[in-house]
């Protein structure tokens, strides 16, 4: 296991180098730059204060007038030392910004993950025991209703009825002003729509792959042999069903981990969600290429770090399974 | 069964029911709804609060800067207006009207100064200081303050993007360029006095256009910076974060990416604001027309123009609109036309449509717009009185060019640095109706200045021109000379000294109704001989809540641009 570990643990860096590689250049290859996405919207359409001379002075000031090459390789230098740059909008560290806003992506995906199991697993399971009735129907048409739709629709839909129609939760943001900020119920209070937002897609995903296992389960000759002992059904499915039922969602749960990280992009915006995704999001739209590569470079660490945690979760949710 | 992790043996079952009640209490707590804010106590409201009108005022916006110092570089952006309501200037500029004449009568609406004198025709100023105004630290605004400010602002170490737009004054491009211990084009008299120098004469004046002077910048305390080196001013704590200004709200809270609270100060020198909280929203295009709409904010900017239809249809918002002053105008490169630009220009005019162009394209926010004088002359969109129509007449637009003797083969090269949109390939169309061929060609934004600005690479350019109304700042736009060297904006080398005399004459005109006439006759020279064909003025546009009173002073375009920050409040629902 140690050795599997170190491994995959090795092949990390060389992956991150790739995945930085590639989205620098790209994000250079991008029409525009921070310079003109610093001067206010409308001053560039008339030689105000934005003028060719100002920009010239400006992109030599950030360093964008050498190569890009160039670029990268002195952005790969301080990374060695620990130093992501300083962000164009705001002058701060942009370590210092990303680790501000981890703990509420975290947050979210942690909840929106949970949410999903929760309800796929339970629907799931439900449905396949209760195979071909009108709620099997009836839950098999809203997952496939679920897949189809994108948690950007589903979002602004939920904000439109739950928040803005029914009133019943805010609209968006992680506190209400004025309130104490941290972990409290206002921020879960906040949270509801962009995690219940979040794992809808999901929640569909798991419920299909829970009734197929639970099904698979439910034939084998085990379960046969806990009936005939004479277990109550409640017990079988708990004890024996729900269990086996549950290895491949751990897989899929890995497998979801990137969308769910890719997605918070769009939650987080739509839902001003104060994490990685609004920052990358933001970041973007002012082509502030250190905040950036920061958020690409983290997005990408704890992508890579999550698919390890999936592999060694497998192990520990089925005893069959060792790395050696 | 055991579970292993890190070499440690977990029951499963206890993992998964750790799990689950982590996961069960948070859904729990999350669905328990919380108490709406609570409202103040009527017996800490003040007297125009009692009357009803008060409390926080919650808005939103998409922009945000997390330094709250107008002295960080990027402070020019529209961060500005958020941290516009802790900051003063030392005058308001205007956005329409004839301009500020400087002697604090005409034009020129005064904030923290109390008097500007001119020394020195368009040079020298002494600027009195108003002395009833305390930073909200308690400490006492003087001249040190405003010397300090100036100096930061231009100095090479700390120079925000706007810094360039201040290097008119004396000493100010030594020390953009190079750094130095002061100032000399800004000197303390005493507490009270301020001498604001240029190097050299300029028609725009102390104030000048809003948007070269003054629009960005704020005074700010010297005191906040003590000690601190120059190259650390843009970012240094507290003032970052918890900026001290003249202003009528102090900060409060500031909560990244999400809001700031800012609260009334009481001692604000124009009196104590009627809210008692200015809370900014920073919130995404769809969560802001949501929050608008449910009323957890009471305004905002609308996301699109087809949200801003829509809300503004709900009976409890307004959607207000207002043209500004960028006047948007396909320009007709003269050198390069020659006799055949005026023509080309005024059938422009005819040709497109654009009217009904904005209609479909704006929701009619952009206000067609065929003339340059109108905030003199008449109201925005109708001729003035004299001048002739632009109506849309196609056929109209031929005979103008076949009189000219214009050759229909002809294909005029129509530069911009971003692929055109709807509104140009629209007016693209149109020309082509009328005859006038035209093909669009991409540059670089970064050659802006090479290709446009000095070589006048272009037969046409369809841009925003004139951000002031202010008649100084427009002849920079056509009179003889005023090219990119000399800080004007007169490219294609245009000269007619026939306007030019004649403008000079309107300028210099003491008796107000007869430089109304001057202006109109100025008029009737351009609508002649400047191949110029203006379309239409950009709109601004805002929603409202209906409880929301005092916030939006520019219904009427002729007022001062300042938001009166201490008259806004919200009216009990």
């Amino acid at each position: 296991m140690q050795q599997y570990l170190l491994r995959r643990l090795s092949l990390i860096p060389i992956l991150l180098l790739g995945i930085t590689l590639m989205t620098f250049f790209m994000f250079n290859l991008a029409p525009g730059d921070p310079v003109t996405a610093l001067i206010k919207p409308g001053v560039l359409d008339g030689f105000g204060q934005g003028d060719g001379a100002n920009l010239e002075a400006l992109r030599a000031r950030y360093g964008l007038d050498k190569p890009v090459i160039v670029r990268y390789l002195v952005w790969l230098r301080e990374l060695l030392k620990g130093n992501l740059g300083y962000s164009y909008n705001t002058d701060q560290p942009v370590l210092e910004t990303i680790a501000e806003a981890i703990p509420a992506t975290l947050l979210l995906q942690a909840t929106s993950i949970g949410l999903a199991l929760i309800m796929g697993v339970i629907l799931g399971v439900i449905t396949a025991i209760k195979q071909y009735s009108r709620l099997d129907h009836f839950l098999t048409f809203l997952a496939l209703f679920g897949i189809s739709l994108p948690n950007f629709f589903i979002a602004l839909i939920a904000m439109y009825v739950f928040a803005v129609k029914l009133n019943w939760l805010p609209i968006a943001g992680m506190w209400t002003p004025g309130r104490p900020i941290g972990f409290n119920l206002d921020l879960l209070h906040h949270m509801v729509l962009p995690a219940t937002a979040g794992a809808i897609i999901y929640v569909a995903s798991y419920m299909r792959y829970a009734r197929a296992s639970t099904l698979d389960a439910l034939s084998a000759d085990f379960v046969v042999t806990a009936r005939a002992k004479g277990l109550r059904e409640r017990l079988v499915v708990m004890r024996h069903v729900l269990r086996n039922a549950l290895l491949p969602i751990v897989t899929l749960m890995g497998l979801s981990l990137p969308g769910l990280l890719g997605g918070s992009f769009i939650i987080e915006t739509i839902f001003s969600w104060n994490g990685l995704g609004l920052l990358g999001y933001r970041a973007l739209m002012s082509r502030d290429y250190p905040l950036l590569m920061g958020v690409a470079l983290m997005v990408a660490t704890l992508i890579l770090l999550a698919n390890l945690i999936t592999d060694i979760a497998y192990a520990f949710v089925d005893p069959r399974v060792r790395y050696e | 069964m055991k579970a292993y992790l890190n070499g440690h043996n977990i029951p499963r079952r206890t993992f998964l029911k750790m799990s689950a009640g982590a996961l069960a209490s948070s859904a729990l707590a999350a669905c328990v709804p919380t108490a709406a804010p609570a409202e103040p106590a009527a017996e800490e409201m003040g007297d125009d609060a009692a009357s009803g009108c008060g409390g926080e005022v919650v808005v939103a916006t998409a922009w945000e800067n997390p330094l709250f110092n107008p002295l960080c570089k990027s402070a020019g952006t529209p961060a500005r207006h958020v941290f516009e309501p802790i900051f003063n200037r030392l005058f308001e500029a205007m956005d329409w009207g004839p301009g500020p004449d400087c002697d604090g009568e005409v034009g020129l609406t005064l904030s923290l100064a109390e008097k500007v004198e001119e020394v020195e025709k368009n040079r020298v100023w002494m600027v009195d200081l108003r002395q009833d105004v305390n930073w909200h630290d308690g400490r006492p605004f003087t001249a040190d303050d405003v010397v300090w400010t100036y100096y930061a602002m231009l100095h090479r170490d700390v120079a925000p993007t706007y810094a360039n737009q201040f290097l008119m004054i004396k000493g100010g491009k030594q020390l953009f360029s190079e750094g130095g211990d002061s100032l000399e084009g800004v000197q303390k008299i005493d507490q009270y006095t301020v001498r604001i120098e240029f190097e050299e004469p300029d028609p725009l004046g102390i104030v000048g256009s809003p948007v070269s002077f003054g629009r960005y910048w704020y005074v700010t305390p010297k005191h906040g910076w003590e000690g601190v080196p120059l190259e650390k001013v843009g970012t240094h704590e507290p003032m970052a974060m918890s900026p001290i200004g003249t202003g009528p709200f102090k900060m409060g809270q500031i909560v990244p990416r999400q809001y700031s609270e800012l609260v009334a100060n009481e001692d604000y020198f124009l009196g104590k604001p009627l809210a008692d909280k200015y809370i900014t929203r920073f919130l995404g295009p769809e969560a802001r027309d949501a929050a608008l709409e449910s009323g957890e904010v009471v305004q905002t900017g609308a996301s699109s123009l087809d949200a801003w239809d829509r809300l503004g249809r709900l009976p409890h918002l307004t959607a207000y609109t207002r043209p500004t002053t960028l006047l948007f105008a396909l320009d007709v490169n003269d050198t390069r036309l020659g006799d055949m630009a005026h023509p080309v220009a005024e059938a422009i005019r005819y040709a497109v449509d654009i009217e009904t162009i904005l209609r479909d394209t704006s929701y009619g926010t952009n206000t067609p717009s065929s003339y340059i004088f109108e905030h003199l002359l008449g109201p925005i969109g109708e001729a003035p009185d004299g001048l002739r129509r632009y109506d849309y007449n196609t056929e109209k637009a031929r005979e103008v060019l076949e009189n000219a003797g214009w050759d229909f083969d002809t294909e005029l090269e129509w530069v911009y640095w971003r692929p055109p949109n709807s509104l140009d390939l629209s007016i693209q169309a149109q020309l082509l109706d009328a005859g006038l061929k035209t093909k669009f060609k991409i540059i670089d934004v970064a050659s802006w200045t090479d290709e446009l600005a000095i070589s006048a690479n272009y037969d046409l350019l369809f841009e925003a021109w004139f951000y002031s109304t202010d008649m100084q700042e427009m002849f920079t736009h056509v009179g003889c000379g005023w090219n990119f060297n000399s800080a004007g904006r007169n490219f294609d080398g245009y000269c007619n000294s026939e306007l030019d005399d004649a403008w000079q004459a309107a300028l210099a005109e003491q008796d107000p109704e007869a430089q109304i006439e001057m202006y109109r006759n100025l008029a009737l020279i351009m609508q002649d001989k400047w191949p110029w064909a203006p379309l239409h003025r950009r709109g601004m546009t805002t929603m409202v809540n209906n409880r929301l009173q005092g916030v939006w002073p520019h219904n009427d375009y002729q007022r001062n641009v300042r938001v009166p920050f201490e008259r806004m409040c919200v009216t009990p629902a």
